[in-house]
Formats: structure tokens, sequence, C-alpha cells
């Protein structure tokens, strides 16, 4: 009795004398790892223009449901992606999404990807619909980024 | 027509159907698939797409079972090593130069190139060089796009405008890889027949321009329902997205209306369902339209139509594109509560006698027809209907008896119409000479002698077999109804006891208005109120002091001044429809805004009077409510409430309050609808005069 009294003390003590594994959130932050799938993208080409042709094969695939897409034509004049079609409405609920990552799965041709972005919190309801505003990425840079991180995740 | 049955085998299982039937039919009745593109029902098998390849014990090669009839004792295998091989052949030959943009294609979900690839096809394609590329989509015409790289040649675009519409503006170009589906130099593809190729075509190789990019296919809901574009009642099947929109209208095949097409203006005619809707009630205040609550708009307009309707200075317009439940509330409400005798439907003709065209055609001697009637019929005469323009889909039926069935076309009107160029003969009149015209086309064919230059329309339509007239609303309009009545019992007479007729009507209920009285001549209590235009002259001249006027067309036909002096000379108007119409330039009093047939429930009755249902597709455009339920309110706010709270009773009392429904039943009415009673039209003439 007294011999499994201090065999369990042993075990608190030790622990007290380790290396907490939590951080200070929010002062402080993890990397997440590579495989994070939170917060999407909508990505463009190298060129700048978007990858997204609203095919709405990611609305297809979403088992929650919860992407809207309204395609319309490209002109020469207004171009928005290569081809014919381009999503003129894109749109993802968050408070719906359970980050499966079947819509990246699903995109021919890879537009959208879900990325290491975890602060999802906000007040009201209607901003957790993401609109292109906030899904499409400003410049074509971040493909570069986007990619190796996707990279690191196939191998990682 | 007792003929001998035939006997075959395919795939062990025997098969019995009639001689002349081919292969890929009598595989279809045994339940066994056979992949198929260039084969269609309607068309004239070519055998171009080679897809239906079977083996044939004792033939040498694989035969195109579309092409081949079945033959006593014929053993056919249509799954085993060799054809499998081949249709893996046949489907990375098509694919070769097949871009496979799928996910950007309006046909990707219900394409049979996608279905027959994953089912029959390989997984992968050894063509290792690059494909050719063409222009995409080319806009051959104002409603169709072509998109060359996907078309597989199966013709079926062609052979409709060759074998169907006879709007020959398709055609083949080039041979071997080049070849391609294309317009002729300065001819667009513009036929009103054109969007029928949308669903002939088996790829995505023409799709509709207005309904480009509508959705994918697995996101859209299907509801059948009926074409509100003329009365012919062609069956459709409204898509929509989200239930909130309807993105396309698709055919529904009926062979009692439609046979299986849909014309242009029909099928792209739904803009009004999205676009420009009256989406909550208003009512005016100084002399300006505010958006209301429904019970101040109720209340505002029952207390127009109550205080009118006692001064006796009520005047009630309705549209003949509501569906058979609102008309009858709207008449059983002017009938019994307002006690308004001055109830009418638009699309009138001059001559009030001639109103009711039915009648004036059953009490010509006519037997009541159908559309139908059609295909079987020897003799066809058209006597002052342009079925191209007014009922593009019969206009089809009518060329295909002509050019399959052998029929004899005759075209009485004013002038030379495009079906005059599939008649044996066209008879002019001189616009007021119809009836004469008419007399003596009847004289023609009841006596040569008496034949004066018609003796080869004579000889013509003594001949045997069953005669249909088709009899249009120009025959109305003659100034003298009463000798055009004589000339038609005539011609009646002259051609037969038995000679069917169906009159074509304008509006997709237009029918269904004359069966339910809401027209004039069939008041039970004060006997003959006004008919429409009698309102609006009576308006100017302050007879009519209010309006009720429900649908956007009413007073579209009529002569615009006389509109606008009346609609000045009111004192009140309630409005009630899905859109304020451009023309109405004065505030309405009270405005209450009714869903379309996308969003409800309700009947048509079509030209030859088939009652057919209509199903909601969407949710109500913001706080539209059905016709039927807003005058249910109306009854309700002047103290005299209705009874039938669905829909579905609406029916069932109008059915037992209306002769020509005796016996219909809202469920019995099924997705194909039903006839009305066939001696309806006769049973009509008495009331329509009294
Ligand atoms: S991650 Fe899953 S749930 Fe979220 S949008 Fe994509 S498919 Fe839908
Ligand atoms: S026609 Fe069919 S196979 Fe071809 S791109 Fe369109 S959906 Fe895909
Ligand atoms: S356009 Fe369509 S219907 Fe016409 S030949 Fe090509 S695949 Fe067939
Ligand atoms: S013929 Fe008439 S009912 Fe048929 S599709 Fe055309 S407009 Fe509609
Ligand atoms: S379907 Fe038989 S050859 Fe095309």
């Amino acid at each position: 009795m007294f011999v499994e009294f201090v065999k369990g003390l042993g075990i608190t003590l030790r622990q007290v004398f380790r290396k907490p594994t939590t951080v200070n959130y929010p002062e402080e932050k993890r990397p997440p790892s590579a495989r994070a799938r939170w917060r999407h993208k909508l990505l463009r080409h190298e060129d700048g223009l978007e990858r997204c042709i609203g095919c709405s094969l990611c609305a297809g695939a979403c088992p929650a449901h919860c992407i809207n897409v309204v395609a319309a034509d490209n002109t020469d004049e207004d171009r928005k992606s290569p081809g014919e079609r381009y999503a003129a409405v894109y749109e993802i609920n968050m408070l719906r999404c359970i980050f499966c990552g079947y819509c990246e799965d699903a995109c021919p041709t890879g537009a959208i990807v879900l990325g290491p972005d975890y602060e999802l919190a906000d007040f009201d309801r209607a901003s957790f619909i993401y609109g292109k505003d906030r899904l499409l990425v400003p410049e074509p840079g971040e493909v570069a980024r986007e990619k190796k991180r996707l990279v690191e995740r196939e191998i990682g | 027509m007792s003929e001998e049955l035939v006997t075959l085998t395919i795939d062990g299982v025997t098969v019995r159907t009639a001689p002349g039937t081919l292969l890929v039919e009598a595989a279809a009745q045994a339940g066994i698939l056979i992949p198929v593109y260039c084969y269609h029902p309607k068309l004239a098998p070519v055998g171009a797409c080679r897809m239906c390849l079977v083996e044939v014990e004792g033939a040498p090669k694989l035969i195109a079972s579309c092409t081949t009839p079945v033959r006593e004792g014929m053993v056919v295998y249509t799954d085993n090593q060799r054809v499998r091989k081949a249709r893996e052949g046949i489907l990375e030959f098509l694919l070769v130069h097949h871009p496979l943009d799928c996910p950007v294609c309006d046909k990707g979900g219900e394409c049979p190139l996608q279905d027959f690839t994953y089912q029959f096809g390989p997984s992968r394609s050894r063509f290792r060089y690059p494909k050719r590329h063409w222009d995409k989509p080319l806009q051959i015409g104002p409603n169709i796009l072509l998109d060359r790289e996907r078309c597989i040649m199966c013709f079926r675009c062609v052979r409709f405008c060759e074998e169907i519409s006879h709007h020959r503006q398709l055609g083949v170009f080039q041979r071997g890889n080049n070849q391609e589906i294309g317009t002729f130099p300065g001819q667009p593809f513009d036929s009103r027949f054109a969007g029928n190729t949308i669903e002939l075509c088996p790829v995505g190789a023409l799709t509709g321009a207005p309904t480009r990019f509508f959705g994918r296919t697995w996101e859209i809901g299907h509801t059948p329902s009926v074409c509100t574009g003329c009365s012919t009642g062609c069956n459709i099947r409204v898509d929509s997205r989200h239930g909130s929109e309807v993105v396309r209208l698709w055919s529904r095949e009926n062979p009692a209306t439609d046979d299986g097409w849909l014309c242009d203006p029909g099928r792209f005619g739904y803009g009004f369902v999205n676009d420009g809707r009256l989406e909550e009630p208003l009512v005016e205040s100084d002399g300006q339209c505010v958006p209301a609550t429904w019970q101040q708009a109720i209340a505002r307009a029952g207390a127009v139509l109550e205080q009118h309707a006692k001064a006796g200075t009520l005047g009630i317009l309705t549209s003949p594109r509501m569906t058979s439940e609102e008309l009858f509330s709207v008449s059983k409400l002017a009938r019994t509560v307002l006690k308004v005798p001055h109830l009418d439907h638009t699309a009138r003709y001059v001559h009030p006698a001639a109103v009711d065209l039915r009648a004036f055609a059953a009490s010509a001697g006519f037997t009541p027809g159908t559309l139908r009637d059609i295909q079987d019929a020897r003799q066809i005469i058209t006597i002052g209907v342009d079925l191209s323009r007014e009922q593009p889909v019969t206009d089809l039926r009518v060329k295909k008896a002509v050019t399959q069935k052998g029929a004899e076309l005759v075209v009485v009107d004013a002038e030379e119409l495009e079906l005059s160029a599939f008649a044996r003969h066209t008879v002019l009149w001189q616009p007021g000479d119809e009836a004469a015209t008419v007399m003596s086309l009847a004289n023609a064919v009841a006596s040569p002698s008496e034949a004066n230059g018609m003796q080869a329309v004579g000889e013509l339509l003594r001949q045997e077999g069953p005669k249909v007239v088709l009899l249009g609303w120009r025959v109305g309009e003659s100034p003298d109804a009463e000798r055009i009545g004589e000339s038609l019992a005539a011609l009646a007479q002259a051609l037969g006891p038995g000679t069917r007729c169906v009159t074509i009507l304008r509006h997709c209920n237009s029918r269904g208005a004359l069966d339910l009285g809401v027209h004039p001549a069939e008041d039970p209590v004060s006997g003959r109120g006004m008919s429409g235009e009698e309102m609006l002259r009576a308006a100017c001249e302050g007879r009519i002091r209010a309006l009720w006027l429900l649908g956007e067309e009413p007073l579209q036909d009529a002569d615009p001044d006389l509109v606008r002096r009346a609609m000045e000379n009111l004192e009140a108007l309630v409005f009630q429809g899905w859109s304020l119409p451009s023309w109405l330039e004065r505030v309405p009093d009270a405005a209450l805004p009714s869903t379309t047939f996308a969003e409800m429930d309700g009947t048509f009755t079509n030209t030859h009077g088939r009652v057919q249902r209509i199903f909601r597709a969407i949710r109500p455009k913001g706080k539209s409510r059905p016709g039927w339920e807003i005058v249910n309110d109306l009854a309700q706010a002047l103290g005299h409430p209705f009874d039938s709270r669905t829909v579905e009773a609406v029916f069932e009392e109008m059915c037992a309050a209306t002769p020509a429904y005796r016996g219909l039943s809202w469920n019995s009415l099924g997705v194909a609808g039903r006839e009305s009673q066939a001696d309806s039209a006769a049973a009509a003439p008495a009331a329509a005069q009294g």
C-alpha cells in the first residue's frame, strides 16, 4: 500500500519538473503540421489568372454541402481564368465545413486548397461565409509557397 | 393487323417482337442495354457511330443493331468478348480528339459519352499526338452554341433539321479528321426548333446560349410541368437550382400533346419567372406605390372591389395564362360574392359569337378532335391559323403526318404560310371574304360541278380517310360571324360526319377559361356582361369605374390608345400578377403579387381539352402567392370565406361545378394529364349563345 503511494507520487514528481507541452497561446504559436487542413485558399496560376474554373466539382464532393459556386463566361476583355468558364461566386460556409479536404481532392485544377490558418473565430454567423474576396489569394507568389507546403505535406 | 411476331434470342433471352423492329429496340424491350449515340427513336437510322455493334450468329462481322431489323430465329450477343472489344475500340476512337473538358461542359453528369466510357471504355488513350483544336464555343444561332471539339459525328442534329423541323440549317462539312458540323454561309441556325438539338446531341457539342453554365446537372432539381408559351400544352421538365431559380426547361414527351419536342420561344421563354417580379404587395399612397403587408393590400383591394361591385361599376379582366384553379376562384368570387357580370379573359376575337371557337366548331357539326388525331389523318385542313407561329410544335406534327405518313394538307388562309410548302393546295382568301371562301371550298368538296376553280382541292378532300380540320382565330376575326358559321357548317357537312376539328386557341389556358365560363356570355344570373373591349370603352365613358386586372398580358392586344384613355378614366385599379406590366402607366390602388407556373401547383387545359397538372418547382419569389389563395383572402375580407383551402380542394370543387371536367380527380391526372370530356364542346354552344 505504501509502496504504491510512493510510486504514484514519483510519477507526479517526474511530471512536475518536465518541460510543459502547452504554449502561451495566443502570444506564442506553434507551427502547424505540414498536413494541417484549415482555412481554404483559392490559388492563382503563375500568370495571375485564377485557377478555379467554376466547375462545382468541389461542391459536388463536399459532404457538408457548404460550397456554393455560380459560374460565368470568360471574355477576352475581362479574363478571370484560362478557358471558357470561371467562378463568379465562390462561397464556403466555414461553420458547416468539417475540413475533410475532399474539395481539394476533387478540384481538377488544384484551385482550392486547405491551408494552415486555423484562427477562424468570429462574432457573427454571416461572417463565416467566405466569398472570393477572402478565399482568393491576392497574388501568384502564394502559389510557390503553397506548392512547397503541399510537397512537404506529401513527404511529411 | 394480326401480324406474326418474330422470335429471336438476345443474350440467351427469348424475345418476341413485331417484324420490322430494330435489334436495338428489341433488346431494350428485353431490358438489355445496347449503348447508342446516333440511334434515336424519332429519327431514321443511319448507323453512323458504330457504338451499337453486336454479334449475330452466322454473320461474319459485327453488325450495327440500330440499322438491323429483327429476323426469325436470330441469335444475338450483346456482351461477349468480341463485342466488348469493339465497343472499347469505338470509344477510344471517339475520344481521340475529344477535349474531355467535362468540368466546364454543360453536358457533364448527364453525358452518354462519360457514362459509356466508364461502363465500356478503355481507361486510357493510346493516342500520343496533340489533339485537334478548334475555336470554341461558336455561336451558330441566337440560342445555340457549337463546340466542334466535343462533337462525335452522330448527325442527330442534322437529321433533326432534315427530317423533323425541315429547317435545313445544319450540314456536315469536310471529311475524316476534319469533319465538322456547321451552318451554311450567311444562314444562322435560327430555326424556332433549334433548341431540340441541344437535347438530341448526345454530348456537349450543342449547348443552349441562354442556359449556358446553368449549374451542374447533379445540382439541378427536376419538376414536371407544362409550357405556358401557347395552347399546345407541351409537357416540360422544369430544371431549377437551389429551389429558387429556374435554370432550364427540357422536354418531357407526351404523345397526346407535344410528341417529344418543344419550340424555342417556349423552351427559352422562362425569364419572367426569375426576373422583374413583383415581390411584395403594394398599395397606393399619395400617388405612389408603397410596399404593404398582405393584410393591408387585401383590405384595400377588397374595399375597392366591394364598393364598385355594389355600384355596378366594376369590371374584371383575367388572363388565360392563369391556372384553372385561379380562374375558377376569380369567377366564383365574381359570380357569387361580388355578383359582377362583367368578367372576361383576354385573347378575344372581334366577334363575340366567335369567342368560343370550339363551340363555334361544334355547332358547325364537327366532331371535337385532339392534336393526336393529326398523326392518323389522311387529310388535314388548316383554316385561319398559322401553326408554325401560333403552335409551333403542332406544326411539327403536321409536317410529320405529311412527310412520314403521306397525309395531304390543305391550307386556307389570307396568305401563303410556311406550311404551304407542305400543302397540296393553299386556298387564299381576301380579308373580309373568309366566309365566302370557306363556302366555296365546301361547295367544291360537296359537288364537283360547283367547284369553280377548286376542282383539285374538292377532289382531294372527297377522298376517303380520317380528316382533321384545324381552326384558328383568324376565322373568328371575320367580320361576319354568322356567315362564317354557315360556311363552316357546310364544310363540315361536305367533309362528312366523322371529320374531327381541333380549335387552335392562343394561350396556355385559353381553353380552361372557356370551359370555366370566364367570359361574359355565361353569367347565370344577370345574363351577358361586358367583354374586355366593351369594359375598356365603358371605362372611357365612365360606366366602368374600377377594374380588377389579373395577369400581365390582358390588354396587350387591345388598341393602346383605348387602353390609355380607359386607365386614365378609372377611379380605382386592383392589379394582380407576377410583374407590373410595362404598359400599365397608372398607379394601381393595390398590387397583389401572384406566383408564376413554376412556383405553384395547378392545372392548365390545352387547346383540345387535355387537363394537365403543373407542379411547384421553386419557392415563391418574395411574398408572392398563388392566385387562388389571394382570392380566398379577398373572399374572407368580403365576409364570404371559401371552403376550399388547398389547391386540390379547389380543383375538386371546380370539377364538380364544371360539366367538362366531371369525372376528373386531382390524383388521376398524374404527370401526363387526362382528356376532359370529349362531348363538352358539343354541350357548350347553347350556353355560349345564351
Ligand atoms: S473541407 Fe470538406 S467540408 Fe470543408 S468545404 Fe471542403 S469538402 Fe466541404
Ligand atoms: S461531352 Fe461529355 S465527355 Fe465530352 S467534355 Fe462534355 S461531359 Fe465530358
Ligand atoms: S453536334 Fe451533337 S448531335 Fe450534332 S453530330 Fe455532333 S455530337 Fe451529334
Ligand atoms: S409549341 Fe407552345 S406549348 Fe409547345 S413548347 Fe412551343 S410555346 Fe410551349
Ligand atoms: S447507334 Fe448504331 S451506329 Fe450509332
